[in-house]
């Protein structure tokens, strides 16, 4: 647009007001001088009048015109035209009603599971350039422990990639995250640790809000023993003290200088899952309890992998060519290992199967979190049935838009003759849509903030602080507002594109009422057929979940989950080391079982169905070594009285009793028991036939492996580490021969209420050290319903919003037929007045509504087909086809058609002849 | 005049007021009269068409207006070209000229001509 244009449109704006006034001056000028110029040429004063006026047409039209040339009276068309939108809607309250809290209910679901699935799966880590960001892992086979997922290194190897990365990184950090118990400024905390290199706060560009970060000088073997606050802890926990840099932490009873606090809204690396404190990682040793089971330095020790690399590559280094790159290292390095004395004993199998292991290069920006992991396709599944519900809402409002510009047609046709354009109602009615779309999503703005609380009391909090939060930033204003917008035109073009163009003359002389069925009937229809579709698509989705949930509630888990109370407590780090902690925590069960109101209890060193586990390969005595045979179990640690108090029945041998506890042989860090409990699985399918008791296994499958363990009892299956996981093969063996007693997990049966036996547990826990610290203190029946709340998660949400779909669809049904039903009453009179019975009126109807139905189902079925197969992994015990969701969805949608059709059609089946055709 | 007012062709209107417009000023309504006038019926500009223009050709800078009183002493808006707009005037009459004898031309061109 030229200047000079853009200019004078300005100047018009500024000073609309008179050139408006100007506009008027004028051409009342012209039609004064138009009048004497006739009066001149010989007419008289009316006839010249008269004339002119019918030369000169609408004056209105004529000031329209002028006003389009310019673009500025658009925008003040625009506000004009929202302005009467504002007005009109005001006027019919019951329609504004119903449309905006359609539209809130349609556009806050969006914005509730939005805000959640922005924080979990689409945020970058606030650090620089977090594109740049990549992690470096493993895949492949490990010859080793493994301490997190599989995919991390161990730190020898880290280093070697630090050292020998080409040039493809400007830096590389690794990191691990592990629980502490912490003290600080008298006040005990459980919080999550992250291990850091010293290059981890520099390389991401964080820095200190008060004192220091970690730095590489820190790294020194022989370094100060340092910490640096997360800034939520220091605000949440220390009150913001000033003055903490100097002061002592202590975690896990060993002492911790704090240097200084991280900047705000860094969280570690961990997106969604906050650290409270980070400490440099050759702590690593100290810290954690596992330091003490191996038998080097871990970070020496390159059989055992838990650090988790990332690198920031330099500027124009892809991922392919940071990998290609790398792979050489990594494979050379692999190819020494596999030399070393750590391989010493393995098969050539097992060597081969490392060497072909590889290393992958992955985008990190987003950190490393597993919430998102875990949440991804739940969310990702949630998001589509609200964008499927807005959907609905949006055919139910473009239906009632439908039907009220049709209710409108005569003052369409009145401003139509008076001059307006066709484009000018179209906008009016466009600028109606928006502007109810905005109210709706302002509205669903409120819903979503409500909305999203509950939707995070469904997320599985890890325990630890979880930092999703609830209140809306620009991102979810700005998501909201576009998604408003846009259902707004959605729901608007149709009808405004299809009811601007009413014949002007036979509306206005009221003959309108008789074109309703018309064109507009088959758009109201292809609206209804969708919703019914789109209805039974998420009934079908809520069924299969439903029942998916059932059927995992209904699981025998193999425990007996009332009245039970469990906690942790983690005696060897804080004060208990070694057998000193085995007898404490024994200690502390004898006590917690001769307390009144407990009947008994037990402790393992895995917790149960918490997604946790400890698995090994294992080697049977008697059975020949096979290089492709991998088999294992999942084994747990286990107390006397575990299985009486768990109601795990051993079927056959016997129990652990006093004979199986032992110092642990001196010098030995690890785990050597000399008797096992297997499950029933265990023995179905590794002992075939043969006896259990007396058979002898042992940790491990390489050639050689010795087999010291005597299988002594046979105990009935249990769940391990979740309900939906099948139940592993498993060994138990006697806590009570291990070492120590690290993190450890108590159970409590009571006779009492949850919050009696808390009570009890927690007076008995301070008489034996009123230092030592319990947490995670909750029933089995909280674990297991924590172990299924992603289930619960999308069965609650989906059963809701397939609910509300069926309703809105209701609505919608309802109100086209209803209306129909009206439009037709003079129809239906001459009908009744030609002798039609009322049951074939009430059928006319009804039939509507079958079409509807028969349709909605016919375009369903192949979505269904088509869809339900991306649910499958979230299923439990059917398949994706279900019939009975299937079957049942139909059903639904039918009956609710049938009961939306039922009163529009009983009245018109009760229309009366005389009086309807009277009307008009 | 028996037959209809024929309709202007698609843009001429703007160069026929610039025209108009570079013998005197005039208002709204005289414009309009004067093209009836030499046009001698052939084109009758309504309001609707000729105040859009005037507006476009004001903003463009080609024209501008001011008020002024009439012969039978009431208040009108008068345009006047302004140089830009005489410069446009040019142009357009000539490419007008140029377009003209090319169709011209093309109308009158027989068999043996080709």
């Amino acid at each position: 647009m030229p200047i000079k244009r853009l200019l004078a449109g300005l100047k018009a704006l500024l000073r609309s007001h008179r050139v408006e006034q100007e506009l008027d001056e004028e051409l009342r000028a012209y039609l004064d001088i138009s009048v004497e110029a006739k009066i001149r040429a010989g007419m008289d004063r009316q006839d010249a009048s008269r004339a002119t006026r019918v030369e000169i047409g609408s004056l209105e039209a004529v000031k329209d015109y002028v006003r389009d040339v310019g673009w500025e009276t658009r925008l003040e068309g625009v506000w004009r035209d929202a302005g009467y939108a504002a007005r009109t809607l005001r006027n019919t309250p019951a329609f504004t009603a119903t449309a905006v809290l359609t539209l809130a209910l349609g556009i806050g679901a969006n914005t509730a599971l939005f805000t959640i699935v922005d924080q979990v799966l689409l945020r970058m880590l606030p650090v620089n350039n977090p594109r740049e960001l990549v992690s470096v892992v493993s895949r492949g086979s490990f010859y080793g422990d493994t301490w997190g997922d599989g995919s991390e290194l161990s730190y020898p190897m880290y280093a070697e990639l630090r050292d020998r990365n080409n040039q493809v990184f400007a830096g590389t950090f690794a990191r691990l995250s592990w629980e502490v118990q912490t003290r600080v400024l008298g006040r005990a905390d459980r919080v999550l640790a992250e291990y850091v290199t010293g290059t981890y706060f520099p390389i991401l560009g964080v820095n200190a809000v008060l004192g220091r970060t970690i730095l590489p000088s820190d790294d020194a073997a022989r370094g100060p023993d340092i910490a640096v606050l997360s800034h939520r802890y220091w605000l949440s926990a220390l009150g913001a003290d000033p003055t903490v840099v100097g002061k002592t932490i202590t975690a896990n009873n060993h002492a911790l200088t704090i240097v200084g606090v991280g900047h705000e809204g860094f969280d570690g690396t961990n997106l969604g899952v906050a650290s409270q404190i980070f400490v440099p990682i050759r702590l690593v040793s100290e810290l954690t309890p596992v330091g003490a089971v191996r038998d080097r330095p871990i970070l020496d020790d390159p059989r055992i992998r838990w650090a988790v690399a990332f690198g920031r590559l330099r500027p124009g280094i892809s991922l392919e060519q940071a990998q290609t790159q790398l792979q050489p290292v990594y494979a050379a390095r692999v190819a020494s290992e596999v030399q070393d004395e750590g391989f010493a004993r393995a098969s050539e199998t097992e060597k081969a199967r490392y060497l072909r292991s590889t290393l992958v290069v992955r985008p990190a920006g987003d950190g490393r979190s597993s919430l998102r992991q875990e949440l991804t396709k739940p969310l990702w599944i949630l998001m589509a049935i609200v964008g499927v519900v807005l959907l609905i809402a949006s055919a139910n409002l473009a239906n009632l838009f439908l039907a009220r510009v049709t209710t409108r047609q005569r003052e369409f046709a009145l401003r139509l003759a008076l001059g307006a354009s066709r484009q000018r109602l179209a906008r009016q009615l466009l600028i109606e849509s928006v502007l109810l779309a905005i109210a709706g999503g302002m509205l669903g703005l409120v819903i979503a903030m409500w909305g999203a609380g509950a939707l995070l009391a469904y997320v599985p909090n890890p325990g630890i602080t979880l930092t999703v939060a609830t209140t809306p930033d620009g991102r979810i204003v700005a998501f909201t507002t576009i998604i408003a917008v846009l259902t707004g035109v959605a729901f608007g073009l149709a009808p405004s594109l299809r009811s601007t163009g009413p014949d002007v003359a036979p509306t206005l002389r009221n003959e309108g009422g008789t074109v309703a069925g018309g064109g507009y009937g088959r758009l109201r229809r292809g609206f209804m057929v969708a919703q019914v579709s789109l209805a039974i698509l998420l009934m079908v989705g809520a069924g299969l979940f439903i029942r998916s949930l059932a059927n995992l509630m209904r699981t025998n888990i193999g425990i007996e989950t009332t009245r039970m109370l469990s906690f942790r407590i983690d005696p060897d780090t804080n004060g208990y080391a070694g057998e000193r902690g085995k007898t404490f925590i024994e200690q502390l069960r004898e006590r917690l079982a001769g307390s009144p109101g407990v009947s008994s209890a037990a402790f393992a060193m895995q917790p149960l169905l918490t997604g946790s586990a400890w698995s090994t390969y294992i080697t049977i005595q008697g059975q020949p070594f096979d290089p492709d045979r991998r088999w294992w179990s999942y084994n747990n640690a286990v107390s006397p009285a575990f299985f009486t108090t768990m109601g795990i029945p051993i079927l056959q041998g016997r129990d652990f009793d006093h004979r199986d506890q032992r110092v642990s042989p001196e010098g030995h860090a690890a785990f050597v028991p000399r008797v096992t409990i297997a499950n029933r699985t265990f023995v179905e399918r590794y002992l075939g036939g043969t006896p259990a008791i007396g058979t002898h296994v042992g940790f491990g499958r390489d050639p050689g492996t010795l087999t010291p363990i005597e299988i002594v009892g046979v105990a009935a299956d249990a769940k391990y580490t979740s309900v939906r996981d099948e139940i592993p093969p498993q060994l138990y063996v006697p806590f009570l021969e291990g070492p120590r007693a690290g993190i450890t997990t108590m159970y409590v049966r009571t006779s009492q209420d949850a919050a009696s036996a808390r009570r009890i547990v927690e007076q008995v826990v301070r008489q034996l050290d009123p230092a030592m610290a319990i947490y995670d203190v909750r029933t089995l029946e909280e674990q297991v319903a924590r172990s299924l709340s992603t289930d619960r998660l999308i069965t609650n949400l989906a059963a809701v919003f397939g609910v509300l779909a069926t309703l809105l669809a209701m609505v919608g049904l309802y109100g086209v037929l209803a209306y129909t039903v009206t439009r037709r009453t003079r129809e239906i009179g001459i009908r009744m007045a030609l002798g039609a019975l009322n049951r074939s009126i009430s059928w006319l109807v009804l039939r509507e509504v079958l079409a509807v139905t028969g349709l909605g189902v016919a375009l369903a079925l192949p979505a269904i087909w088509g869809l339900t197969r991306f649910v499958k992994s979230q299923l439990y015990g059917i398949t994706p086809l279900d019939p009975a969701a299937i079957i049942g969805a139909i059903a639904i949608l039918t009956l609710v058609a049938m009961i939306a059709g039922f009163l529009p059609a009983r009245r018109a089946a009760h229309v009366d002849p005389v009086v309807a055709l009277k009307i008009d | 005049m028996a037959d209809k007012p024929s309709p202007l062709v698609q843009g001429t209107l703007y160069m026929l007021i610039l025209k108009t417009l570079a013998l005197e000023p005039l208002h709204g309504y005289g414009i309009g009269a004067r093209l009836d006038q030499i046009s001698r019926g052939a084109f009758q500009v309504n309001a609707g068409s000729l105040f859009p223009a005037l507006r476009r050709l004001e903003r463009d800078g080609l024209i501008s207006g001011d008020w002024r009183v009439t012969e039978n002493n009431r208040r009108a808006k008068y345009y006047t070209l302004t140089p830009s707009g005489r410069a446009r005037l040019k142009r357009e009459m000539r490419d007008w000229e140029a377009q003209t004898t090319a169709i011209a031309r093309i109308l009158s061109a027989s068999l043996g001509a080709l």
